[in-house]
């Protein structure tokens, strides 16, 4: 929701001496109420956006509410009462006249549209507007539409209440709010034709659609150049009426944002009032007729009943901080002095006992529990001092915590890099695999049922870089939940799968073997429930639920030195993969005599001064004689190319060069 | 170790410290634990198919006290609190960490899979101060003990007050965790097949959840989420 920091100042008795920096105010309000999350400069005037939370929405959307925040937060700072009368409901102080019209409101409709008024008001034209008004607009990024519709605007973002005005001339017969009950097809205001669905809540006259309620209005009786008498909507929407429509026609506007938030249910006759003053101070001769309800107003009124809150303010010091003796005056002062300006009615009852009567517009001061919300937001989560809390010594933790971690560290100690891979993945692939109602994508559209098919593919998918992590066989594990459908529900079971790959040569180095020893070890000869065998992937997977809540595996370790992370950020080596392939070269040469470390220095020496070698192994050594042969491999790799043929063969060539001076024969 | 694996040993190791024990939430949830019992109204725009995943109409489990329930991917870890409060009397402080669901578009800072921590500690007489003190225990000790931590006023439906968490990393603050005070209505949802009325009045307990993926990714650097998710070896070389 955007403000501009001119409209809160408009809002103050003393602006011009208690008004804080534009600054401060983005700093209150992103610590205090609402997020700011951007925050402009614009000529000579500053726009913020806020995020207000859903609590508070239906209350603070509108200016004067988030200018009344501001002076909460500011205790100088005085709001001018005139822009909201702080008595209980905002409706019995209100100087509109209103009449009851129940047949406003169809009456399938009335869950829809709790409240509807309609208010005539003649005389008047949609000519240009006041400068003022335009500017206040200008600031939000809304244009000038005329000054019908401008006032109807700036009343909506002052008060939180979407107003909207009809061409009184152009509506045919009665207005009447109803559920429609064909597909039909309007114009909306712009042009645009638009498919409106049976079921969607309408405001019509007795021939054509009005406006689609709370969403956009219609072409019909579309306010003109030549407008001269208008009817003023101002109505109560129901918030998920309203989004589902909005959302149906790909219609987000203010207004519709407003009424999915939920407008407060007596804040449609704020609008009224306000709409009404303000087309007074620009058109003198208007005359605007009694108020058109769909609900008895005054009924309405006497049948609310205020929410009293009983508060202990030892209780709610206690809550916020037992440390600290200050809080209960604090909490007093609070009480006594800064939440009557919200409205509330607030008496003492003992020396630590207040009632709390809200008005009708907080919904969201109804608990104790609020209250204390709604103090620690007028002094800030600073006021508790932080201080480290005791150590306690280490908690033993549950069994199936305890088997994990030692299932872990067992694997990773034979050499096993744990893998985290996709829950969600393609059905057609994982046809065991539970299909949600609504899929991500058709690549991830059902919940994994084993969880082996997507190791099968990562261990593929790392082949071609075995090279440059110094590998000759991608080994992986995974520990992760799967899914069953048994009888209509599903079953949760915890999976461990086991898996190993080699491009070649996987049957022949007898690997598959080793993995089922490894599994026979950790697990007594559980049984495998899944199996994936081929020529180059051999994957076993088990099922783990039962043993981690039985088994007495545990990790013998001394206390784990986690690193700090900022020694971390600076000694840590990690590099993003390269998006471009690499390329694999091998090199090997006999040395006379000579020391290893002595050849492997020079080694690194020589291909360094290139800086495309990711990395550098030793894969072959072998002594004939006198004579040593040594292989090595580089991998090539660049990160911002992919490297040519011409360009490797170049670098072997420098380093086979450099080989030869040293006096070592490349072989 | 995968580093989402490294962050939870060393978060549960630390929050050890201060009493929390890990208790595990089943992944798959029914509505009423992962929305209804913790305050998200039934027209809450997070339980619109573009925000949830869902298990189609005829998987519906029954819960003996509300009816049969819809099921989907946890959208959150909180559901764990449910489930801890029914199951156990307080006061107890556990740390529950695991994968959530959300039906949003992947791209290098969302995936539609990813790991959260949830901490609750409920008993007599916890207060916000406990709370402000242990988030700052475990991001000191995390980040090290120079890290700057704040917390803004916000909203959760499961709790009052609430707050969001904020680190000062790199020269500017980010978000990384969300807390509160358990709502009197949630406790009220946990313990009231096995408490009374009274008993329940006199609890107070906190609430807090972070976002692991992000904590990992701020520590080492990490600049796309998907890679973590890759089981491409040359990411996990490194941890």
């Amino acid at each position: 929701m955007y403000i501009s920091y001119n409209w809160l100042k408009s809002y103050m008795k003393n602006a011009d001496t208690a008004m804080p920096t534009p600054e401060t105010v983005s700093d209150l309000f992103t610590m205090r109420a609402f997020e700011v999350e951007s925050m402009e400069e614009q000529d000579g005037d500053v726009v913020y956006d806020i995020k207000l939370t859903a609590d508070r929405s239906p209350y603070a959307r509108g200016i004067r509410y988030i200018a009344l925040e501001l002076s909460l937060l500011v205790p100088e700072l005085i709001f001018d009462p005139k822009f909201t009368p702080f008595t209980k409901t905002n409706i019995d102080t209100t100087t509109v006249k209103t009449e009851v019209h129940s047949a406003l409101v169809d009456k399938h409709a009335t869950a829809l549209c709790p409240m509807y008024s309609l208010t005539k008001i003649e005389n008047v034209h949609n000519g240009v507007s006041p400068s003022s008004v335009i500017e206040k607009l200008k600031a939000l990024g809304q244009q000038s539409r005329g000054t019908i519709v401008d006032l109807t605007n700036l009343v909506m973002y002052d008060t939180g209440q979407p107003l909207h005005a009809f061409d009184a001339d152009k509506v045919e017969g009665d207005v009447l709010v109803a559920v429609l009950d064909v597909d039909t097809e309007v114009s909306i205001l712009g042009g645009k034709k638009v498919s409106l669905k049976k079921g969607m809540l309408v405001i019509r006259d007795d021939k054509d659609i009005l406006a689609i309620a709370g969403v956009k209005g219609c072409v019909k009786a579309e306010v003109a150049a030549d407008t001269k008498n208008i009817f003023l909507e101002s109505a109560t929407f129901e918030r998920v009426g309203v989004r589902k429509t909005s959302r149906a026609l790909d219609i987000i506007n203010d207004s519709s944002k407003c009424f999915e938030q939920g407008v407060s249910g007596e804040r449609f006759l704020l609008g009224v009032e306000t709409y009404i003053e303000h087309i007074k101070n620009v058109f003198p001769d208007a005359k605007v007729q009694t108020t058109q309800v769909s609900t008895d107003v005054d009924a309405a009124i006497s049948s609310v009943k205020l929410n009293t809150i009983l508060v202990s303010v030892e209780k709610m010091a206690k809550l916020v901080n037992p440390e600290d003796k200050a809080l209960e005056q604090e909490f007093k002062n609070f009480l006594e002095q800064t939440l009557p300006k919200t409205g509330a009615v607030v008496e003492k009852k003992s020396m630590d006992e207040y009632v709390i009567t809200a008005p009708l517009y907080r919904t969201d001061l109804q608990t104790e529990a609020d209250v204390v919300d709604e103090f620690i937001r007028n002094v800030g989560y600073e006021i508790i001092t932080y201080k480290k809390t005791e150590e306690g010594g280490e908690t033993e933790q549950g069994r199936k915590y305890v088997v994990l971690k030692a299932i872990r560290k067992f694997l990773t100690e034979k050499g096993f890099t744990e893998v985290l891979l996709h829950t969600l993945v393609d059905n057609n692939k994982n046809p065991d695999a539970v299909l949600l109602e609504n899929a991500l994508t058709s690549e991830r559209n059902a919940l994994r049922a084993f969880l082996a098919p997507e190791m099968e593919h990562a261990i593929v998918k790392n082949f071609p870089y075995l090279d440059i992590v110094e590998k000759t066989s991608v080994n992986l594990f995974e520990i992760g939940y799967v899914y069953e459908v048994v009888k209509n529900s599903i079953k949760q079971k915890l999976h461990l799968a086991l898996g190993i790959g080699m491009p070649k040569q996987l049957k022949k180095k007898g690997n598959t073997e080793s993995l089922t020893e490894i599994t026979h070890e950790l697990f007594l000869g559980l049984n495998s429930v899944k199996n994936r065998d081929t020529e180059t992937v051999y994957i076993t997977e088990v099922d783990i639920t039962d043993f981690v809540e039985t088994s007495d595996l545990k990790v013998n370790e001394t206390k784990k030195e986690y690193l700090s992370p900022n020694a971390r950020i600076k000694s840590f080596p990690y590099k993003k993969a390269s998006v471009y392939p690499s390329m694999s070269r091998d090199i090997a040469f006999f040395v006379e005599g000579g020391d290893k470390a002595d050849v492997d220095q020079s080694i690194r020496t020589f291909a360094k001064q290139d800086g495309l070698i990711e990395t550098i192994t030793l894969f072959d050594e072998f002594t004939k004689e006198d004579k040593t042969s040594y292989g090595y491999r580089f991998v090539f790799q660049s990160y911002e190319k992919t490297l040519t043929e011409e360009e490797v063969s170049k670098s072997m060539q420098q380093i086979a060069e450099s080989v030869t001076e040293k006096g070592w024969i490349v072989r | 170790m995968h580093p989402i694996t490294q962050a939870i040993e060393q978060l549960t190791d630390i929050c050890a410290k201060y009493g929390f024990v890990q208790f595990s939430g089943p992944e798959i949830e029914t509505e009423w634990h992962n929305f209804d019992a913790l305050r998200v109204s039934k027209d809450h725009p997070a339980r619109d198919a573009q925000d949830t995943f869902w298990l189609g109409e005829q998987y519906k489990e029954e819960l003996a006290s509300v009816g049969p329930q819809r099921m989907l991917p946890r959208t959150h870890t909180s559901g764990a609190q449910i489930r801890k409060m029914m199951e156990s009397k307080p006061p107890f402080k556990i740390i529950s960490a695991g994968k959530v669901f959300r039906n949003e578009a992947t791209d290098a800072t969302h995936e539609a899979e990813f790991y959260q921590l949830e901490g609750l500690s409920v008993g007599k007489n916890i207060s916000i101060s406990d709370l402000k003190n242990t988030i700052t225990d475990i991001y000191k000790e995390f980040f090290g003990p120079d890290i700057q931590v704040r917390f803004r006023e916000s909203f959760f439906p499961f709790v009052k007050p609430g707050m969001e968490i904020d680190i000062f990393w790199k020269d500017r603050w980010l978000e990384v965790c969300g807390g509160g005070m358990v709502h009197p209505e949630v406790l009220e949802h946990g313990f009231k097949d096995h408490m009374t009325k009274e008993e329940i009045s006199e609890l107070s307990g906190f609430a807090f959840g972070m976002g692991i993926d992000r904590l990992v990714m701020l520590k080492y650097g990490i600049d796309d989420i998907r890679d973590m998710y890759s089981g491409d070896l040359r990411f996990s070389r490194w941890f």
